[in-house]
């Protein structure tokens, strides 16, 4: 185990008590390590704040759901019953609690190590996420999906335009553009991924459209389109798709 | 009404699962529980509280709930409704403090836990020094200039490390390698926003 993941480990306690005792040991005669914890520790703090923010948030959201829902109390108890004011009183927590809500976990994405040029096809495989399974995606999605699983891409096309809720809404419309990329119509395609490029999604989800549009285009064989995409995505280290951009030939 | 309850256990192993969506789940029933509600309304009312509603102790309450089950110092043998209750009637008994963590107090009984009342005794706040509280500051600064990407990349990591290793064993190593070098690139973002770059 090398430094940082020892560190990882320790601030994460996840040393058993000897481990820890031991790994206290060695800080205590090592300013550099010292230095490093303290380091990470930082790092640690971020993260948490971010998360204790995105529960904020989170809460938020819920403030606005329909008071009427189906979720019940903890316990059965005679204790008096409350109307909770569902009136917030931060609009911008509100619009981060959406965001939140229209998050699409990072790593369900199926991720790859591409050597070399290789296809299209094989990129968009490697990245979809409608490779995974059914049962993780939103149930306004699973028709949709199925049939795109099954192959049958216009009956897909169609349950996926019938998605109108805007928090599923760039999802079903990135299904799209890969039914129509399936059918090998890429124009389709190209439209469909650029409108999510231009809507209210997350950033997963517009970097994953441009990712896609970049694929269409060298489908297509639009080279030159492809390469000015490229050069976009090359730009900025921390497009999720930089690496994979910089093998497409 | 369908009554949904959740004991200690069930509440620890949603929260340190991994999976977001069983951590808010599980969250968000006590966050609509109108026993809960109605009870930290009583009790602002009780003390008079002008400085927070009780919509914000109840938020602050399951946030610091939250870390300290994630920090794993939730005593599983408790109703979580009570832990979360007995958080709540502190952050109204010491409403001027700027309360970072909640801890148990170390001569804590098992029976201290058994009514919200009690629970208070049982436990402790730790106020965040205004130093912190600056570096707080700069913290989610430096986690605000990163790209939307990389700061659910980091959220999730830090809150699904520890089934990390089991999603590698599960899926394969380059799913698990994949995600873990586009944490790191993320975290070498972060630490170049905070000026401390290797």
């Amino acid at each position: 185990m090398n430094n940082f993941d020892k560190i990882e480990a320790y601030l994460f306690d996840m040393l058993d008590a000897a481990g820890r005792a031991s790994f206290e040991q060695e800080m205590a005669n090592d300013s550099e390590l010292r230095a490093a914890v303290a380091q990470q520790q930082l790092e640690h703090r971020a993260m948490e704040l971010a998360v204790r923010d995105d529960l904020r948030n989170q809460m938020a959201a819920w403030d606005l759901e329909d008071t009427e829902e189906t979720t019940a109390p903890l316990t059965v108890s005679t204790a008096p019953t409350m109307q909770v004011s569902f009136i917030r009183r931060n609009f911008f927590k509100i619009a981060a609690a959406a965001s939140v809500l229209l998050v699409i976990g990072f790593f369900s994405r199926s991720l790859f190590e591409p050597s070399g040029d290789v296809n299209a096809l094989a990129y968009f495989n490697s990245t979809t996420r409608s490779s995974g399974s059914l049962d993780a995606m939103p149930e306004v999605l699973r028709p949709g999906l199925s049939a795109l699983k099954n192959g049958q891409y216009d009956n897909a096309i169609a349950a996926f335009a019938q998605v109108q809720d805007p928090n599923f809404l760039p999802q079903a419309t990135l299904f799209m553009g890969e039914c129509y990329f399936r059918q090998q119509k890429y124009d389709a395609a190209l439209d469909a991924f650029e409108k999510v490029e231009s809507m209210q999604a997350t950033g997963d989800q517009k970097e994953s459209a441009q990712w896609f549009r970049l694929l269409t285009y060298k489908a297509a064989g639009k080279d030159q389109d492809m390469k000015a995409l490229k050069d976009v995505i090359r730009e900025n280290k921390e497009h999720s798709f930089w690496e994979e951009a910089g093998k497409v030939r | 009404m369908k009554i949904v309850t959740m004991n200690g256990k069930e509440f620890s192993a949603a929260i340190t699962s991994g999976d977001i969506n069983r951590r808010n789940a599980a969250l968000k029933l006590l966050y609509k529980s109108p026993v809960i509600n109605g009870t930290i309304r009583t009790w602002v009312n009780q003390y008079n509280i002008v400085k927070m509603a009780p919509d914000d102790i109840l938020q602050e309450g399951i946030i610091l709930l939250d870390a300290l089950v994630r920090e794993g110092k939730f005593r599983e043998e408790s109703k979580p409704e009570t832990f979360l209750l007995g958080i709540c009637r502190n952050l109204i008994r010491d409403n001027k403090k700027k309360v970072d963590r909640i801890q148990l107090k170390e001569t804590f009984t098992d029976a201290e836990m058994d009514s919200g009342e009690t629970a208070s005794d049982a436990l402790e706040l730790v106020e965040l020094q205004e130093e912190e509280e600056s570096r707080d500051q700069l913290l989610r600064k430096a986690m605000a200039a990163l790209t939307e990407n990389c700061r659910e990349a980091l959220k999730s990591y830090y809150l699904d490390q520890k089934s990390m290793a089991q999603v590698a064993d599960d899926r394969g190593l380059a799913n698990a390698k994949q995600a873990k070098k586009a944490v790191d690139r993320c975290r070498q973002s972060l630490r170049e926003k905070l000026g401390i770059a290797a």
